[in-house]
């Protein structure tokens, strides 16, 4: 197989969905941010982005941290280092197969 | 891919969004020529020439501006757009080395010339224009009417370069300066000092006004 196709056949799947890779991008340049930073970001809902987060913290790219504001509830999202190295490897991946 | 490093780019834009940025940098730079000029216009012998109060002033500048960016910060931005935090970055790094290396690097070639030459509006407007750039590279990249900013940033520049001679030297020499090569550059620099905080801390407020004003509470809910 062509390496440039294979390259694209490997791409991460969970990190190459267009919402969660928005995620990861904008948590990649961060050390945290809340739910409502990638809210107003992103564009998406509650539902999706709550969707797309469960998604990305199940295959461990992503740390929740659930705390307060004073009295209003918080979520705190950062990327783990197994997130931060995939989505490093992705974009070298995306460069190679473009 | 551009879109990727678009993304990439855009939580150092957000530190901005409210203008507070704005805020702090022309805060910092009025009170600065705040302590310029009390230097200026008191006795030699006053307060205003100990070191005492050099480190008292600078320091109560940098906890005012530490505690209002976030006042503002935590009582309008984060309940509004959200919080970030953001990492240690290597651009800082490199700014941090090349900006003082920028300034110093003209002075050290005129410093080093054996023979006077005026090369004051030169270097004034070389620095300015760097600073113009970099406010536009760093902040009005992203913002439209921010480029209004950067233009009348780069005007001001110009039209202090234009000032008469006397007029800066007059400025230059209440520093001691007066009989040396840096007279005008002292002066010029003074002069933009004011009129660049003016000009950052109203776009900053204006910025903050438009922030406040098209960015409404979200209703609160269980995420």
């Amino acid at each position: 197989m062509n390496s440039q196709i294979q390259t694209i056949a490997e791409l991460d799947r969970v990190i190459h969905e267009p919402g969660r890779l928005m995620i990861v991008a904008l948590l990649s340049a961060v050390n945290q941010a809340d739910f409502l930073y990638l809210q107003h970001e992103t564009g998406m809902n509650k539902g999706t982005l709550s969707s797309h987060i469960t998604r990305l913290e199940q295959a461990a790219y992503v740390e929740v941290e659930k705390t307060y504001r004073g009295k209003v509830p918080q979520t705190l999202l950062r990327l783990t280092k197994t997130g931060r190295k995939t989505f490093e490897q992705y974009r070298r991946d995306i460069k190679t197969a473009l | 891919m551009e879109n990727i490093e678009e993304l990439l780019r855009r939580p150092a834009n957000y530190n901005n969004i409210d203008g507070v940025a704005e805020l702090a940098m022309g805060f910092m730079g009025v009170a600065f020529f705040v302590l310029i000029w009390m230097q200026w216009h008191s006795s030699p012998l006053s307060l205003w020439h100990s070191i005492w109060t050099l480190f008292a002033y600078v320091g109560l500048t940098c906890v005012i501006i530490h505690f209002g960016t976030k006042a503002i910060k935590e009582r309008i931005t984060y309940p509004r757009t959200g919080f970030v935090s953001y990492r240690r970055s290597k651009a800082a790094w490199a700014t941090i080395i090349a900006a003082p290396a920028a300034a110093l690097t003209p002075l050290a070639i005129v410093a080093l010339r054996k023979t006077p030459m005026d090369m004051s509006i030169p270097i004034f407007l070389a620095g300015s224009l760097f600073i113009t750039s970099a406010y536009t590279l760093r902040i009005a990249r992203e913002v439209q009417w921010k480029w209004i900013v950067a233009g009348v940033m780069a005007g001001a520049a110009i039209l202090v370069a234009l000032l008469p001679r006397p007029a800066l030297e007059s400025v230059g020499g209440s520093f001691g300066l007066l009989h040396t090569p840096f007279v005008r550059l002292a002066g010029a620099c003074l002069i933009y000092l004011l009129i660049w905080s003016v000009i950052i801390l109203t776009s900053g407020g204006v910025g903050l006004w438009i922030y406040v004003h098209h960015t409404p509470l979200p209703k609160t809910e269980v995420e």
